[in-house]
């Protein structure tokens, strides 16, 4: 036993075990190897990311009310005639002397379309007779139509019509006479 | 080359430790309260605008074109059809849907008062002051207790107005010149309080109703010369009551005062509120509180820590009865009250604050953080705020916390709910960053928000789950003489509707977002529009802040 014992003792630790010893003895371990150097600056950089002060991703806002709103402007008949999709590319017209804007029905008011005489015009008196004629819209340089001869069933229309827009399309401005008091004073303000 | 390379075992560790830091994170990761596209758009502007005025703005649940939240949807006989209701239906809708009880706490001692045994004093409260002859007008000058609500629900029921006296705990403002000014008929006041001579003034007061507390009830309190009657509330709720007749809803219902200032001018003014523009406060109080996990629930406790003499704390009590929450009230509560001893021994779920003492409390708990460590927790809290959640803290905070305001052990705050009040130079203004602090240091939502008292509830209250920071810069400090600067107030409340008035250099027109003077409209405001008196901003997220 004493004779086994002394020869393992001469012979050192068997094979296997020593190569583990000879590569886990922390003299052989060079921790700072290239690729330990750069998984370690990456391990710090990940560390950094991940602790840093983190605001959640904003969207981008739209613009402000300032830019957005349409403003509600006081509109004479010449003023607004160059609303009508080809002078200015949004379409306005009077019902009522209430001015809306009907770009989003392009198609049936802009050029081109069904009813585009009313672009830009006063389409009271249209509206209560059903009429898209040329003869129903007043001229741009006369008065506004005050609509007192028209009989009660047009009259009726053309409130039903004047609801329609309403519902539908936006509210923009009011028609007023060619140089009435209200139209001196909007041009004062703007 | 790659025969070379050597993987050994602080390679497969760092290999371990880089793959953990990129994946874990993304699995492990929580979704913020709300999608911030959504805080992108906190109003409903209109399409249209006056000249010199900004787009009216609303709140996103009343698009223009719709009305605004005026009334509680109760409903009637018809199928279809929904009333409004009145501050009756506020008592009625808290006997239906509540618990049966409302608080009251001394100290720490909380009383539970059974809420049919409440109907019976409002009642017998109420035909007794309806029998004293010539009697209109019925002014309080009472702490938040549950005198305060009896006397107030039995003004309703019997159809008498509420004057509601300025009261502060903590000091005492001259109510004298404002009970003559208000032609008070009957004041209810506390025993031993009002010295009899500030009332002599006031000639048209008939009668007074002392609130004795429990150890003084055995003295004889009837006035000395006998000039003005005088009669004790713990007898008069034993009165027999007779039944409640009509209400006239457009008569004057709640009386408050508030400061006007023009200028560096500043005077008291009288706001007369009737029963439709307080019902539309307290519903839209009710709708602004939104998503649906938010809203003021029967299982909630409310507790107002400011006075019921302010008209926002006063709406907000009567939301949280009309919804069937439990109120909770301590006399101690006011302007300058001390939130920790307000509401540690009630532990409250929903609370509502004046900003003096949301800023003590902030200013508090940031002084105790004074170790690395607890700056390194305030760090990470706010990383969690920053990402979208509220930091709720784990086993790690608990092992070395700083000392957080006690807002009951365990702590079941949720929602805090404070305003700046218009135009006033002495409120106290919160910042964004103080806002931040404090949803960290509660672990609960901190609400922002503007109030007038012209106007029933709040005008512009911030969303629940907004939690955004926008640091002002540069730094306030009293050295260099900056002040504080408010906080933005959020997007409108669904009862009004707001927009800005051109003033002097502040023009709708301006680049960034219009300013002007702020104008609301609707029907909580007193008489359908009221000019605040001061500049505010819109910004293009819908939030109004002050220039």
């Amino acid at each position: 036993m004493n004779l086994l014992r002394a020869r393992l003792e001469q012979l050192g630790p068997p094979a296997k075990y020593r190569t583990i010893v000879l590569l886990t003895h922390p003299s052989r371990i060079s921790v700072f190897t290239p690729v330990n150097l750069l998984l370690l600056t990456l391990a710090l950089y990940l560390i950094y990311t991940r602790l840093r002060p983190n605001p959640s991703p904003t969207p981008p806002l739209h613009q402000s009310s300032s830019d957005q709103a349409i403003v509600f402007k006081t509109f004479t008949p010449k003023t607004l005639q160059p609303f009508n999709g080809t002078d200015n590319a949004r379409v306005y017209l009077a019902v009522n002397r209430k001015v809306f804007d009907v770009t989003a029905g392009k198609g049936f008011y802009g050029p081109g379309g069904p009813y585009s005489n009313f672009a830009g015009r006063d389409a009271s008196r249209g509206l209560a007779l059903n009429s898209f004629d040329e003869e129903v819209l007043t001229e741009v340089g006369a008065p506004i139509d005050s609509l007192e001869d028209l009989k009660e069933e047009e009259r009726v229309a053309l409130n039903g019509w004047a609801e329609h827009f309403e519902g539908k399309y936006l509210l923009v401005g009011r028609l007023v006479e060619e140089g009435s008091e209200e139209a001196k004073e909007a041009e004062k303000e703007e | 080359m790659f025969d070379d390379l050597e993987l050994n075992v602080v390679t497969y560790t760092l290999i371990a430790l880089v793959l953990g830091l990129m994946i874990l994170p993304v699995i492990f990761q929580k979704d913020p309260d709300i999608h911030p596209m959504i805080l992108n758009r906190q109003s409903n502007m209109s399409p249209v605008r006056n000249p010199k005025e900004s787009p009216v703005h609303r709140s996103t649940s009343s698009p223009p074109g719709y009305p605004l939240v005026s009334g509680l949807g109760l409903p009637t006989d018809q199928k279809y059809r929904t009333r409004d209701g009145d501050i009756r239906d506020v008592w009625n809708q808290a006997v239906k849907e509540g618990k049966g009880k409302v608080l009251s706490v001394r100290g720490s001692e909380i009383k539970e008062l059974d809420i049919d045994q409440l109907t019976q004093n409002i009642h017998s409260l109420g035909s007794y002051i309806k029998s004293i002859p010539g009697a209109r007008r019925i002014a309080i000058y009472l702490a938040n207790d549950i005198e305060n609500l009896v006397a107030s629900f039995a003004c309703a029921f019997y159809d008498l107005t509420l004057v509601v006296l300025p009261f502060d705990p903590k000091s005492s403002p001259d109510v004298a010149s404002l009970l003559k000014r208000s032609k008070a008929d009957v004041l209810i006041a506390p025993a031993g309080d009002l010295a009899l001579n500030d009332v002599d003034g006031a000639s048209s007061i008939k009668e007074i109703i002392y609130v004795v507390e429990p150890g003084s009830q055995h003295l004889d309190w009837t006035s000395p010369d006998g000039k003005v009657k005088t009669s004790v509330y713990h007898d008069v709720i034993k009165t027999p009551s007779t039944g409640a007749g009509n209400v006239d809803l457009d008569g004057p219902a709640i009386i408050v005062f508030g400061s006007k200032y023009i200028g560096e001018e500043r005077s008291i003014e009288i706001a007369e509120f009737n029963h439709k523009q307080i019902i539309a406060g307290v519903a839209s109080t009710i709708a602004s509180i939104k998503p649906g996990p938010e809203t003021l629930k029967p299982d909630d406790i409310f507790v107002p820590v400011d006075t019921l003499s302010d008209i926002y704390t006063r709406i907000f009590t009567y939301a949280a009865l009309a919804s069937g929450t439990t109120v909770a009230l301590n006399p101690v509560a006011g302007v300058h009250a001390n939130l920790e001893l307000c509401i540690k021994h009630v532990r409250p779920t929903v609370i509502v604050a004046s900003t003096s003492t949301l800023a003590y409390t902030a200013s508090d708990a940031a002084g105790s953080r004074m170790e690395i460590w607890h700056n390194i927790l305030h760090y990470f809290q706010c990383r969690t705020l920053e990402s979208g959640r509220i930091p709720k803290g784990n086993a790690l905070i608990r092992f070395n916390d700083y000392t957080r305001p006690n807002v009951g052990e365990p702590s079941r705050l949720r929602l805090v709910f404070s305003a700046e009040v218009a135009g006033d130079p002495d409120s106290h203004p919160l910042n964004s960053e103080d806002l931040n602090d404090l949803r960290a240091c509660f672990g609960a939502r901190v609400v922002y928000g503007l109030k007038h008292h012209k106007v029933a509830g709040p005008i512009n209250q911030q969303h629940v789950y907004d939690y955004r920071v926008q640091p002002q810069t540069p730094k306030p400090s009293k050295k260099k003489d900056i002040p504080r600067k408010c906080a933005h107030f959020g997007g409108v409340t669904p009862g009004c509707e707001v927009f800005t008035r051109d003033w002097e250099s502040f023009k709708a027109s301006d680049a960034g977002g219009s300013r002007g003077e702020i104008v609301v409209r609707g029907p909580t405001v007193i008489g359908g529009e009221a000019p605040l008196g001061v500049a505010g901003k819109w910004w293009p997220d819908g939030v109004l802040s002050y220039v």
